[in-house]
């Protein structure tokens, strides 16, 4: 895929370049896989290309605000920020293979928004971990939701996942949901309890599962489990970059408790 | 004078940590020696430290932890020796064990740690007694 991009959007100082064409009037999901607690998200969402076999249609860049970083596929330079299609099931994806710079945090988590909102996206769906420091003793994580509109709220109290009533979410996802509430856009985030530093596949799995229920597009996470120990050996250098992101982000508030009138 | 050299010294002894840090960041968790630097998590608590090391694919039955002083050194091997035809920019890698060194924080008590194995998940848990002031 040596070819030149078909268009570029501008939002925020953020450049969003389509290859190839969507395919579709407008996709039905737009899931976000950005490097958080556990990688929760970024293993999730590239297992998700992989098992639906979708396909490159882009890639998010910034010449003010990323680092120099162009990551090599098959012998080809991409930005470390992908999209995905798979036009069968009316899926997007953004796949990120580098945590966000604190600086970038802001224009790309509304840049994203409004790329969602000019494509007609109809539910951005977050991906993440969330850090819990007992996570060694829990055998199966708990997924829980955050959504941004009464229709998204419906939806998931469908499904057996847990609303998240009270707590701080911290880093790009917080910005995805203040900015989708505001422009009334369906945004759900589901966030299981993972490991803050260490790659966490098992949380990834159970997000997956949760997205599953959401949408009812199935996706086998056995390859994922079975190869959990690999993927940790080569996720390290990329969750060791992520907690220092992390750090800059003052991930911490989000094992601390809002103030509560009770 | 003597607050002067003072605070010389704690500028001296901070520029040498950021410069450490940055060193740090450069530094690969693999060598071509076939050892991969294991994650490592520590956690503060009133009375003790928690270090929890991640070790996937190991076989926990060859796990070493020498502690001198504040200074750790954990060696293990891997359950198998892994290849991977394509590794960075490396091309054809193998790795056969994990090996890492760190220093512990000032006020630990070294003289009762306790090591836990998790077999199951490949993580190792280090509890590091504080010293009572």
């Amino acid at each position: 895929m040596l070819k030149q991009p078909l268009r570029k959007h501008s939002f925020n100082g953020i450049e969003i370049y389509e290859y190839n064409e969507l395919g579709i009037k407008h996709p039905s999901y737009m899931v976000l896989g950005l490097p958080d607690a556990g990688l929760v998200g970024a293993l999730a969402t590239k297992y998700m290309t992989l098992n639906l076999g979708m396909d490159f249609i882009g890639e998010v860049d910034s010449s003010r605000l990323f680092q120099p970083i162009t990551v090599i596929h098959r012998g080809i330079p991409f930005s470390p920020y992908q999209l995905y299609i798979n036009k069968e099931r009316n899926i997007l994806a953004l796949v990120a293979e580098a945590p966000l710079p604190i600086s970038a945090v802001y224009p790309m988590a509304k840049s994203i928004v409004e790329y969602a909102s000019l494509v007609g996206i109809d539910y951005i769906i977050s991906l993440s971990g969330i850090a819990v420091p007992n996570r060694l003793e829990i055998d199966k994580p708990k997924a829980y939701w955050i959504a941004t509109t009464p229709e998204a709220q419906e939806i998931m109290k469908k499904t057996e996942l847990k609303q998240l009533n009270e707590g701080f979410v911290v880093g790009p996802y917080a910005v995805i949901l203040k900015e989708s509430k505001r422009r009334g856009l369906h945004n759900i985030a589901i966030l299981v309890e993972s490991f803050l530093e260490f790659p966490d596949p098992e949380a990834a799995a159970t997000a997956l599962q949760a997205f599953s229920q959401i949408t009812e597009i199935k996706i086998d996470v056995s390859k994922l489990l079975e190869e959990a120990e690999l993927i940790k050996i080569q996720a390290r250098e990329l969750m060791k970059q992520t907690k220092k992101a992390l750090a800059r982000m003052q991930k911490g508030y989000e094992m601390q408790m809002p103030l509560m009138y009770t | 004078m003597e607050e002067f050299f003072e605070r010389f010294r704690r500028e001296i002894r901070r520029i040498i940590r950021e410069f450490e840090e940055e060193l740090e960041e450069l530094r690969p968790m693999w060598d071509v020696n076939g050892a991969l630097e294991p994650l490592i998590s520590i956690t503060k608590r009133p009375d003790k430290y928690i270090v929890l090391v991640d070790l996937p694919y190991a076989d926990l039955n060859a796990l070493s932890i020498e502690v001198k002083g504040r200074r750790v050194v954990i060696e293990c091997s891997l359950s198998n020796e892994l290849r991977f035809e394509r590794w960075s920019a490396y091309g054809h890698t193998k790795f056969n064990r994990y090996h890492t060194e760190f220093l512990l924080p000032e006020d630990i008590d070294p003289t009762n740690i306790i090591i836990e194995k998790d077999d199951e998940r490949k993580v190792v848990r280090i509890i590091v007694p504080r010293k009572i002031l």
